[in-house]
């Protein structure tokens, strides 16, 4: 694969992502449209170096964000409505596996239980570790580093569980 | 509607050449604008209807590209366009004299 060719490939994926954010068949259509600019683009003439036209098709593919950000306010629609509105198909296909849809069928775990159960479990290997091992020398400075990732995990928890309170809070009951 | 320069840049390339379709790239460069000010701009211009979109039917060339999106003033985009522009102080129409090359590949 060409340098240039690797750079269409990359702006395909940015303006992918760009159209992602609008709904479906406006989303489809400037996916189209923007793409279709990018071999013009990686085979322009006036530039000679390949680089300068990989970098102006990564700077061309960049700018859709902006286009497709004025597009959706245009239309009065929020990111939100997006995102719950989007099937999983067309260039927004890929939208519900990356996003945080969840499989049909498969127990979800509540928000924020995971790292609250590692920080846990890390929390009681250190003890363990501490009672064979007694911090001496050394080994300070390795407890006291190893104490942070409990510490990273619980305020990770505590985090996400926040988040989570704070979107059902927002979202619109029926 | 406000003339802003970005505004009258792509007016000025829309004007350069009225039995010419334009497409993205090449209103970019004839412009002097990213993409993200010139589509937004499009879009408002075509909601406005002084603009005038359509697609490509078949590529001109056998590269295999895709079809562009061409765009093209319509009959009343031109004559505002020529009204907004005609009231642009004389400097401002001297300091606004950007880049105006074709990009190739423009339909005519």
């Amino acid at each position: 694969m060409t340098a240039g060719r690797r750079a269409q490939r990359m702006a395909e994926h940015v303006i992918r992502r760009a159209c992602r954010r609008l709904p479906a068949d406006i989303g489809d259509e400037r996916y189209r449209e923007w793409t279709a600019e990018l071999p013009a683009i990686v085979s322009d003439p006036h530039i000679r170096s390949g680089l300068l036209r990989s970098a102006r098709a990564l700077r061309y593919a960049a700018g859709s964000y902006r286009s497709a950000r004025y597009l959706r306010r245009a239309a009065g629609i929020s990111r939100r409505d997006v995102r719950q509105a989007r099937p999983a198909g067309g260039v927004a296909g890929g939208w519900a596996s990356s996003s945080r849809s969840h499989p049909p069928g498969r127990l979800r775990l509540p928000d924020g239980v995971v790292p609250a159960a590692a920080a846990a479990l890390t929390w009681l290997m250190l003890i363990v570790l501490i009672n064979a091992c007694p911090p001496s020398g050394f080994w300070n400075y390795l407890y006291a580093a190893a104490s942070i990732v409990p510490v990273a995990l619980a305020a990770t928890a505590i985090f996400i569980f926040v988040r989570s309170i704070r979107r059902q809070s927002r979202r619109p009951r029926p | 509607m406000k003339l802003t320069g970005p505004l009258e840049r792509v007016l000025r390339a829309f004007l350069a050449d009225l039995s010419a379709r334009h497409y993205g790239y090449d209103l970019m460069k004839a412009a002097g604008l990213p993409s993200g000010t010139l589509y937004p701009m499009l879009a408002r211009l075509h909601d406005q209807g002084l603009v005038t979109s359509e697609w490509e039917s078949q590529p001109g060339d056998a590269s295999g590209r895709p079809p562009r999106k061409y765009y093209q003033l319509t009959s009343e985009g031109i004559r505002i366009a020529r009204i907004e522009l005609a009231r642009l102080p004389v400097t401002g129409r001297l300091a606004s004299n950007g880049p105006a090359r074709p990009a190739p590949g423009s339909a005519r």
